[in-house]
């Protein structure tokens, strides 16, 4: 919509002049038929009723004239030539009329309200007044003419009245007055009809400021003529002329990265084919080499049956600087995690030397500290791990290897590092293990990170003397893994944010527990990047469980053949 | 068993070069590839702990340079905290036998990886 509106350039003066033949065309036939038809009926078809039906007959003409010349040229100063020639026609075509309905004693004066009103929508609204008074001036003339007795062959309906100078000067100030008034409603008229035009420009101007600001163009796709038209902003994003030419869709793939046409391609097709709203980040590639990155957004529309896509209409966002921004942030993540793991790599090795006794015995208060000391610096280390994942997430460069991996012997040698821990906290960690053997095809290194995370959380959330239970079972091709405890439980409103990339539940019994907000988004991903399924169910008070399935190995094999 | 560790950062490779001795090794030091490629090129090692992240020649170069001097028994250990597919892909392709992660390693459980790899002999 606000594309075929930027591109239409504001109503012009040639939809004002057609405008007015239409307004005119009512005027001659709603006064002039009835009028006609009217002394038809009373007295036949008298050389009266002849003559002004010639005259309706000219004036219907000259209007169909009018119009023919109109549609030749499209430029302003040419309608403003015709209309004015038009202008001085009519004014003497209804005089004309007048003095031969009768002068003082007619109502006609009246029709003088069509070039009044053609002048205020030509020449501006202040043109209704002169053409008042021009118009009231013919009157005054005619009547004048008519007093003095120097053109007395106008028919008129009462002689006596136009040798009554008080009547005729009055009937002079009257329709002066009247011709007055009408100016006057039309000039109001005409300016509240260019208040609203100038208010639709206006808003057509801030629209395209807009557009500038925030560096997003509009687009419209007419599917069947293949035809899309560009707002301003578009060319200047894509690096063309914005002269407000249309391109062809073909013309529109050239623009687009050769390494993303595909992808574009596709996400149109599918928009046409499934009639949904769509949205995708794409490259474009100008004509000067620059690479810039796009958002675009659209949305197809079907014809009146509902049938077939006729349209697509939407935006795109060059958001090429966020990209970089983006990809700065990125790139500082991972370098910021792998500058903090050597150092923190550094404490590992001596605090394990000294708890190995590699420097000579400790005693028992000794090597408690060390390994609470140990023990931070692996957590500080997992969340390193954590970030360096995200950024890898982030930039598509998370990869995993897939072997066959024991799930039952990889969930007790991660159970084995967590035993201490639940025993400090007086939990029972139970490991209901399935008498199958599971063999899972996946990364051994992120499903531990997955499953360690999600047990680390259970005996987080869990208050002393509960119960931490983790259970694994199969299907015919699925591998069931299940980590329950008896917790403080997450209300059903925190759910859905759960898996949300920092979310910490900001629960009050949850108290002060320490935790990035990354471990269930990653896990999320993690598990998704196995073609399994990670879920939650919870109660506050009683306990949550987290719900693993992973393919199972020859599942997976078998799938992937 | 004769090892040559390639480390710039002086912490880790006191720590590691420390245990290593002290469970009876022989350990040469280097700080950088460069320096690392002169001792590696003037004496036969049994393994080389290599990182990739130094200055003056990275870990990777190292490889580069040294791949057409490498013995058949020498083991090289790539012992870094830049993990990732690709770099295993490089690595192995260089002559590398195993890629280990720094933050998930302990003085204790590297002697360990480096004595099944090399198992006693010329202790």
């Amino acid at each position: 919509m606000i594309l075929a509106a930027t591109n239409a350039a504001a109503p012009d003066i040639s939809e004002r002049t057609k405008w007015y033949v239409i307004v005119r065309m009512f005027f001659l036939l709603g006064v002039g038929i009835p009028g006609i038809l009217t002394q038809y009926v009373f007295d036949g078809w008298t050389s009266e009723v002849q003559k002004d039906s010639l005259l309706l007959m000219g004036a219907l003409l000259s209007n169909a004239a009018f119009y023919i010349l109109s549609l030749l040229r499209s430029d302003e100063a040419y309608h403003k030539k015709l209309a004015f020639v038009w202008l001085i026609l009519d004014v003497a075509l209804i005089s004309l009329l007048i003095f031969t309905k009768g002068g003082v004693e007619s109502r006609s004066p009246i029709l003088y309200t069509i070039p009044i009103l053609m002048s205020s929508a030509i020449f501006g609204r202040f043109a209704a007044f002169i053409t008042a008074a021009f118009c009231s001036l013919t009157y005054t003339v005619m009547l004048a003419l008519d007093y003095a007795g120097i053109v007395t062959s106008f028919g008129a309906l009462d002689p006596t009245l136009r040798t009554n100078l008080p009547y005729v000067i009055n009937s002079i100030f009257f329709f002066s007055a009247i011709l007055l008034v009408i100016a006057l409603a039309i000039n109001f008229i005409t300016r509240l009809l260019i208040e609203k035009e100038h208010q639709a420009s206006e808003n057509m101007r801030s629209l395209l400021r807009a557009q500038e600001i925030a560096k997003l163009g509009s687009w419209e796709w007419d599917v069947g003529s293949d035809t899309i038209s560009w707002s301003k902003e578009l060319h200047t994003i894509f690096g063309l002329q914005p002269d407000g030419s249309n391109i062809s869709y073909n013309q529109y793939v050239q623009l687009i990265h050769p390494d993303d046409r595909k992808h574009v391609g596709k996400t149109i097709q599918a928009a046409i084919k499934t009639k949904q709203p769509f949205h995708m980040d794409h490259r474009i590639l100008l004509p000067d080499g620059t690479v810039k990155y796009i958002h675009g957004e659209g949305q197809p529309y079907v014809d009146r049956l509902g049938g077939k896509v006729i349209k697509l209409a939407g935006t795109a966002q060059d958001i090429s600087e966020a990209y970089r921004l983006n990809d700065a942030r990125k790139e500082f993540l991972s370098l910021a995690s792998h500058q903090l793991r050597t150092p923190a790599s550094g404490v590992k090795s001596y605090l394990s030397l000294l708890l190995d006794g590699a420097a000579g015995e400790v005693s028992r208060k000794q090597k408690d500290f060390l390994k609470k000391a140990y023990d931070s610096n692996n957590h500080q280390l997992a969340i390193i791990d954590k970030l360096l994942s995200l950024a890898n997430v982030e930039s598509g460069k998370l990869t995993i290897r897939k072997e066959r991996v024991d799930l039952n012997f990889l969930v007790s040698s991660i159970l084995k590092y967590h035993a201490n821990e639940a025993k400090r906290k007086k939990l029972r960690l139970r490991f209901k293990r399935s008498p199958q053997i599971l063999m899972v095809y996946a990364d051994p290194s992120y499903l531990t990170m997955v499953i360690d995370n999600l047990v680390s959380n259970a005996i987080k959330y869990t208050p002393a003397n509960g119960r931490v239970t983790i259970a694994t079972d199969s299907s015919k091709t699925l591998a069931y893994l299940e980590v329950t405890d008896t917790g403080i439980g997450i209300a059903d409103d925190d759910l859905p944010r759960l898996f949300k990339k920092y979310s910490r539940l900001e629960s009050t019994t949850a108290g002060p527990i320490g935790g990035s907000g990354l471990g269930l988004y990653l896990a999320k991903y993690i598990i998704d990047l196995h073609r399994g399924s990670l879920s939650v169910t919870s109660k506050v008070g009683s306990g949550t469980s987290f719900n693993v399935k992973l393919p199972l190995s020859s599942s997976a094999a078998k799938r992937a053949v | 068993m004769k090892i040559l560790i390639i480390e710039d950062d002086h912490a880790l490779q006191d720590a590691y070069s420390y245990l290593l001795k002290l469970k009876g090794h022989k350990v040469a030091s280097a700080f950088d590839g460069k320096e690392g490629l002169k001792l590696a090129r003037s004496s036969r090692y049994d393994v080389i702990l290599l990182d990739l992240h130094m200055p003056v020649m990275d870990g990777i170069e190292f490889l580069k340079h040294y791949k057409k001097d490498l013995k058949p028994t020498t083991n090289v250990i790539v012992f870094s905290n830049m993990a990732s597919q690709e770099i295993d892909k490089t690595v192995t392709a260089l002559g590398a036998s195993t890629t280990l992660l720094k933050s998930s390693m302990t003085p204790a459980s590297l002697l360990s990886v480096i004595e099944a790899k090399v198992p006693t002999k010329n202790k």
